[in-house]
């Protein structure tokens, strides 16, 4: 295998999207393009943060879009409710959904990886319950209406993020660090121990790994993006309701994740720029867009569960396949 | 009073319960036995009362008839599908656990079944007119609607059933051994084809019967089957995962203590006991209630 400095390669990258998503405010003023620009960018770290988890640590999570919807609605809570910043808003949201998801880890994980996935289905059905029935502190159905647009106070004066432009460009510096940081810990030593527990759990363990605590911070990590990536997405679209739990976007970030390549990262932001554009260009009544989405996913899962990412692998295996032959000829 | 008040909840709780165990028992038959999990067995089930509303009718509201058509469809469709289910789910080396193939892949079919039945008969909550009659069966003060009479007769002559079949029938013993010991059962000659494709038709023959006897009790919408997943997921795993008898005792004990908090207490507690009793159980005795030895995996 022959790679040029793949360092190179991934900042080329980087910079180029990042270019990419500084242009496009110039190139349209349409809020519309705006708005799906947005939103790629958001649920692209949402679907990273499902990828930490399951892609890296080999941990099916669906508590993810639990996490998602309880970010929110804290983040909500806090600005209405106790008349704090969006940003005390996200960095509680971030707190609790990393204290959550220790708690219900730390439990599932007693048993198996299998408890684990049921565990945390059920969880986020349970926040979908909660926020449709506790109607004190969530108001129900009717959800939290009317959240104030993101802003930065210097002073007398207020910078405030209420117009789509303005609103983009925090995405985009929302999205940049956030998979910056993820990009650090994934390919860290912490990305390749949860790598390697994930490969063969029982090596880890006989190489003294604590298997069940690296496991517990891959979760409250994942937790805690998804959780920051609801409470922005929530803001943008100034409501958050018991929707916010909805299977659908379990299904989106399953779909990003498969389709880009469990444990990728640059095939995953790809295709979570790709795939939250897709239903934009269907556009279709909402119960078809889901069912194609399922269709979607079953179809990823069956052809190829490899996704973008092993496609990739093939096609370079295939390529220096020739060479290693013409070395054993030469032999 | 307050005694009469609690006997009544505890006979709804009973009736609930035994739904319950109908539903779970189906998703500890498909994981004791394949080792599979099923995301769509909530859909499984809201089909089944969607297929009802649609029977019902067409047979001048005849609920035993359309009972037995609607099982009985769903015996018939459980044995054609199960073939494709599992070439669908059979899985190579090096590829994806059987395990987790069949949750990503029925977690798609739910949301297909899902969002399928919505856009045919839209989220509008649906109704059912029935032959039974409306009247109730009292006992001093405790009151049992003919509906409940009816849903709790049904499942547990289901469950004397299934009892029986498990233990004295050979497919039923069959069954039993490729759940305890796959290999052993592969040796002494059982096919391991044929018994999963029983346990996915018995499986999918209890939601039916699960919808169907929901019908004269609830008004539903197709979103019914997720909340009943939750339950049969918790149930399941209270009871020790693939333990089918540990999930009938846990549904029961959950229709009962979810119908007292549900008459004492607010909505919301109900509706948790669930959740938090499985948090309790996986925290104090992971392998479930009921497990015999603890089964890593």
């Amino acid at each position: 295998m022959t790679r040029t400095s793949p360092v190179s390669w991934n900042a080329l990258l980087a910079a180029l999207l990042l270019a990419a998503g500084i242009i496009v405010p110039f190139l349209t003023q349409s809020s519309y393009f705006l708005t799906i620009g947005i939103s790629a960018m958001i649920f692209t770290v949402f679907a990273m943060s499902l990828n930490i988890v399951y892609g890296y640590a080999g941990l099916l999570s669906l508590a993810q879009v639990g996490f998602w919807g309880v970010g929110s609605y804290v983040a909500a809570l806090v600005v209405t409710r106790l008349g704090g910043s969006i940003w005390e808003g996200m960095i509680a949201a971030a707190l609790v959904a990393a204290g959550g998801a220790i708690l219900i880890g730390a439990a599932a994980l007693r048993l198996s990886n299998h408890a684990f996935v049921i565990v945390s289905l059920c969880f986020t059905l349970l926040m979908q319950m909660l926020a449709q029935e506790w109607i004190d502190v969530t108001n129900g159905p009717m959800g939290i209406p009317g959240l104030p647009p993101p802003s930065i106070g210097f002073g007398e004066a207020v910078f405030s993020f209420g117009t789509p432009t303005r609103f983009f460009y925090l995405a985009l510096v929302f999205a940049t660090v956030s998979l910056g940081a993820i990009w650090i810990v994934v390919t860290s030593r912490v990305g390749k121990t949860l790598r390697m527990i994930k490969h063969d759990e029982t090596l880890a363990r006989s190489l003294g790994l604590r298997v069940t605590i690296w496991k517990l911070v891959a979760i409250a990590l994942a937790s805690v993006f998804a959780a920051l990536s609801g409470a922005l997405y929530v803001f943008y679209v100034t409501i958050v309701d018991p929707l916010i739990f909805d299977v659908y976007y379990t299904q989106v970030i399953l779909v990003i994740v498969i389709i880009g390549g469990l444990g990728s990262f640059w095939p995953v932001v790809i295709s979570g720029l790709l795939i939250t554009v897709l239903p934009e260009i269907l556009r279709t009544p909402n119960e078809l867009r889901m069912i194609s989405y399922g269709v979607i996913l079953l179809l990823a899962v069956l052809i190829m569960p490899t996704g973008i990412a092993g496609l990739a692998g093939k096609m370079r295996a295939r390529r220096t396949t020739p060479a290693t032959s013409t070395a054993e000829l030469l032999q | 009073m307050s005694y009469e008040f609690l006997l009544q909840l505890i006979v709804n709780g009973i009736v609930v319960g035994l739904i319950y165990g109908l539903i779970a028992t189906g998703l500890a038959l498909l994981f004791g036995i394949l080792h599979i999990v099923n995301f769509a067995h909530g859909e499984m089930v809201m089909l089944a009362m969607y297929a009802m509303a649609v029977v019902v009718p067409l047979l001048g509201g005849s609920y035993m008839a359309s009972f037995a058509i609607i099982v009985i469809a769903a015996a018939l469709l459980g044995w054609l599908v199960s073939g494709g289910l599992l070439a669908a789910l059979s899985s190579k080396p090096g590829q994806m656990a059987i395990f987790e193939k069949s949750l990503l892949l029925t977690l798609g079919l739910s949301i297909i079944l899902l969002n399928g039945v919505q856009y045919i008969f839209t989220a509008t909550p649906m109704m059912v007119t029935t032959d039974i009659p409306t009247g109730a069966f009292t006992f001093g003060t405790v009151r049992l609607s003919y509906g409940h009479a009816i849903a709790g007769a049904i499942a547990i002559v289901i469950f004397a059933g299934l009892y029986l079949f498990l233990t004295r029938s050979n497919s039923g013993r069959a069954l039993r051994a490729v759940a305890q010991n796959r290999e052993a059962a592969l040796m002494i000659g059982l096919d391991p084809e044929k018994v999963a494709r029983r346990a996915i038709t018995l499986s999918i023959v209890l939601c039916a019967v699960g919808g169907a006897v929901l019908i004269p009790l609830y008004v539903f919408q197709p979103i019914v089957g997720q909340a009943l997943l939750l339950k049969a997921f918790a149930i399941v795993i209270i009871g020790g995962m693939g333990n089918v008898l540990g999930a009938a005792v846990v549904a029961l004990g959950l229709g009962v203590l979810e119908s007292v908090v549900g008459g004492f207490a607010n909505i919301v507690w109900q509706n948790a006991i669930a959740f938090l009793g499985m948090i309790l159980v996986l925290l104090i005795r992971p392998q479930g209630l009921f497990a015999l030895a603890m089964r890593k995996g």
